[in-house]
C-alpha cells in the first residue's frame, strides 16, 4: 500500500498538525499538497496534507552565498552530508484505525521521530473514498487552504484510473460546493482550478 | 557582582586614543623591518651566519633562540598563485574533547574526531569519516604512575596524534587509488605541543607523532598545518639579527626588541590575493626532533584573500621534504586558495572538519545525563560539586533587573 521509503521524522506535532524534519528536497520527496501518512507502533495510521516545506537557515550555506564561489563538490557536501535542516508542515486530515479510514483529527498526534511515509495511489484513493476532509482543510487557520486543496485533488485524480478522473473531480466539485455555498467567489476560484481539461 | 561596564566604557576609550598614538610609531617599525627583509632578501649566508650567533649567544640561557631561516628563496619575493590542479584529493581532521573536570560528577574525558574528504574537480560528493568517540576513564588513562591526574595538556596531545593518526589512515589508501596527488590539511600547527608535558612523556609522544609523519611522507601526501590569523613573529626575529652587526648579536641585545608590538603579518601584508611568501624553516631546540627525522618545519605566508584591499594571511607550516618539492608545494599552494575561497577565506574542509569534531555544550550535558544515568543503574549517586552547583545557580539562575 505505501512506499517503504521514510522521507523525514517527525521533529514536533500536535493534534492538528506536525512538522516533519528531513535532509534535502529531492524529486522523489513529498510536495506542497500531497497525501502523507505517518504510522503509528499501534498500527494507526495519521494522514496529512502538506501545506509548507520551509528550508531553515543556516549560518554556513549563508555564508557561501556570500562568498558565491561556488563548488560543486562543496554544494553537494552541504545538501547530502550536512544536516540541511528542512521542514515539512502537515495538516492532519484523518486516520486509519483497525483498516477503517476516518477523516477527522485523531486521538494523540504521532512522537518525534516518527517516521512519515508519502501515500501512494492506492492510498489516495482508499482515503478518497470520503471527502470528509475538506472541511478540515478549509477550515484550517493560517495555511493556504485553498491551493492546499487545489495541489491535492488534481494530484489524486491522477491517481486514480483515467476513465475515473472525471468522476472523481465531479464529486470533489460537488462536495466543496455543499461547504462554501456560502462564499461563491471562493468556490468559482477552487471550481476552476480543478476543472478536468 | 556584574561587570560595570559604564567603568570598562572609558578605558575603550583610551584604548582607541592610544592604539591611535602607536600607529606612526608601528608603520615606522614596519618599513624598517620591510627594508630589512628587501635588504637581506638574497643574503642567505649573512643570515644564517646570524642566526648561529643567536643560537650560540642564548645556548645558556633558559630560552633558546626561536626564530625564521631563509631556505634559498628571495625573503621579498611574492610567489603568485599557482595554477590550479585539475583533480586532488583535500583531506582534512580535526578533534575535539572533553576534559576531565574534577567538579563533574565523575572523572572521564573523552576525544572526538572527524574527517572530511573533498576531491575537488571530481563532481562528487565529499566523503565523511568520524571514527568512534572515545572515552577515557580507566585509572591508568588518567592517572600518571605517580597519581597525579592527567593534565589538560596530555588530553590536548592525545587528541591531536588522533588528528594526525586519521590523516595516516585515510591518505595513503587515497593516494593509492585515486592516483591524484592527496592533500591533507591539519588546523593549527604541524607539530605536536608537548611543551606541558614532563620530558619523557614529550619525547614519547613525539616519536609516535613523527612515525605517522614517516607514513604520510611515504604515501607521498601533501601535509600542512594551516594557522589562521597567525601571530607568530619567526620572520621579524630574523630581521632583528638583520638589524645586527654580527657581533653585536649578544644575549643582552636580543632582549631588546625593536619590533615587538609588530607580527610577521605587517612583514607579508604586501603580498596580494593567492600570493605566498617565500619558504623559511622554523628554527627552535624545541623541534629538532622534526629536523633529526626528515620532517624538519618549515612555513609560509599565504594571503588567501580575494580582495586586494584586505590581505588574509595564514601561516602554513610543512615538513622540510614537502619544501623541497617544488610540484608538491604548488599543489599545496593551489588548493588551499582554492579552498579557503570557497568560505571566502578559511579551507572549506577545515571549516567542516571542525564541525563533524566539535562537542557541543548541548552534547556535553548529554553525555553527562548518560553518565549520571549509568551512575544510578550502578547504585551510585552522581553529585558534582559545591563549588559547581553553587557557580551554576548563581551564573545561570540570576534575573536582571531592567527599567
Amino acid at each position: 500500500m505505501t512506499t517503504a521509503l521514510p522521507i523525514g521524522w517527525v521533529l514536533r506535532a500536535s493534534t492538528v498538525g506536525f512538522v516533519v524534519g528531513c535532509r534535502v528536497l529531492q524529486p522523489s520527496a513529498p510536495q506542497f499538497g500531497d497525501l502523507v501518512k505517518v504510522p503509528l507502533p499501534d498500527e494507526t495510521d495519521i494522514f496529512g496534507l502538506i501545506y509548507n516545506v520551509q528550508v531553515q537557515d543556516d549560518p554556513a550555506v549563508r555564508q557561501l552565498i556570500l562568498v558565491g564561489d561556488m563548488e560543486p563538490e562543496a554544494i553537494l557536501d552541504q545538501r547530502e552530508n550536512r544536516l540541511v535542516p528542512i521542514e515539512i508542515s502537515v495538516l492532519v486530515v484523518g486516520y486509519q484505525w483497525q483498516k477503517q479510514i476516518i477523516q477527522g483529527l485523531p486521538p494523540q498526534p504521532p512522537l518525534s521521530l516518527d517516521m512519515l511515509i508519502l501515500c501512494d495511489d492506492a492510498d489516495l484513493q482508499t482515503f478518497t473514498a470520503s471527502l470528509d476532509y475538506f472541511r478540515l482543510v478549509l477550515n484550517a487557520p493560517q495555511i493556504p487552504a485553498d491551493e492546499v486543496l487545489i495541489t491535492n485533488l488534481r494530484r489524486v485524480a491522477i491517481a486514480y484510473p483515467p476513465e475515473q478522473r472525471y468522476q472523481f473531480l465531479l464529486k470533489a466539485g460537488r462536495e466543496l460546493a455543499r461547504l462554501l455555498n456560502f462564499d461563491l467567489v471562493r468556490l468559482d476560484s477552487i471550481l476552476r482550478r480543478i476543472k478536468p481539461a | 557582582m556584574t561587570l560595570e561596564l559604564n567603568q570598562v566604557a572609558s578605558q575603550v576609550k583610551a584604548m582607541g586614543r592610544s592604539m591611535k598614538e602607536q600607529k606612526p610609531i608601528r608603520d615606522e617599525a614596519v618599513q624598517q623591518a620591510r627594508t630589512l627583509l628587501q635588504d637581506y632578501s638574497t643574503q642567505f649566508e649573512q643570515l644564517q651566519a646570524r642566526v648561529q650567533r643567536a643560537e650560540i649567544a642564548l645556548q645558556t640561557q633558559r630560552f633558546d633562540w626561536v626564530g625564521a631561516a631563509p631556505v634559498n628563496e628571495a625573503l621579498a619575493e611574492a610567489y603568485p598563485l599557482p595554477p590550479s590542479h585539475k583533480q586532488v584529493t583535500v583531506i582534512a581532521s580535526d578533534g575535539s574533547q572533553i576534559m576531565p573536570d574534577p567538579h563533574g560528577i565523575l572523572l572521564y574525558y573523552l576525544i572526538n574526531t572527524g574527517c572530511i574528504i573533498y576531491r575537488c574537480g571530481s563532481n562528487q560528493k565529499p566523503e565523511i569519516y568520524n571514527p568512534k568517540p572515545k572515552l577515557y576513564y580507566e585509572l591508568d588513562d588518567l592517572y600518571d604512575e605517580q597519581g597525579r591526574l592527567i593534565s589538560p595538556g596530555e588530553v590536548t596531545v592525545k587528541r591531536d596524534l588522533a588528528e594526525l593518526e586519521i590523516l595516516t589512515n585515510i591518505a595513503p589508501a587515497y593516494a593509492r587509488e585515486t592516483g591524484e596527488p592527496v592533500v591533507a590539511l591539519m588546523d593549527g600547527q604541524l607539530t605536536l605541543r608537548v611543551i606541558d608535558l614532563p620530558f619523557d612523556q614529550q619525547q614519547a609522544h613525539q616519536e609516535i607523532y613523527v612515525e605517522m609523519l614517516d607514513l604520510l611522507f611515504k604515501a607521498g601526501a601533501l601535509i600542512a598545518g594551516y594557522i589562521d590569523r597567525p601571530r607568530s613573529t619567526f620572520v621579524l626575529s630574523l630581521m632583528r639579527l638583520a638589524s645586527l652587526e654580527l657581533e653585536a648579536i649578544t644575549e643582552e641585545n636580543l632582549r631588546q626588541n625593536p619590533f615587538r608590538h609588530l607580527t610577521d603579518f605587517d612583514l607579508f601584508s604586501f603580498l596580494s590575493p593567492g600570493e605566498r611568501s617565500a619558504l623559511f624553516s622554523i628554527k627552535a631546540k624545541g623541534l629538532d626532533i622534526y629536523r633529526e627525522t626528515g620532517h624538519g618545519i618549515h612555513f609560509f605566508y599565504l594571503n588567501v584573500s580575494q580582495d586586494a584591499s584586505l590581505p588574509h594571511l595564514a601561516r602554513v607550516e610543512i615538513p622540510a621534504w614537502l619544501a623541497a618539492d617544488p610540484c608538491g608545494l604548488d599543489i599545496l599552494h593551489a588548493t588551499i586558495v582554492q579552498q579557503a575561497r570557497v568560505t571566502g577565506g578559511y579551507p572549506y574542509v577545515l571549516a567542516r572538519a571542525d564541525e563533524l569534531a566539535v562537542i557541543t555544550s548541548q552534547e556535553r550535558e548529554a553525555v553527562e545525563m548518560m553518565l549520571a544515568v549509568e551512575m544510578r543503574h550502578q547504585g551510585m549517586r552522581p553529585e558534582i560539586s559545591f563549588k559547581r552547583r553553587n557557580k551554576n545557580a548563581y551564573r545561570y539562575g540570576k534575573e536582571s533587573f531592567r527599567l
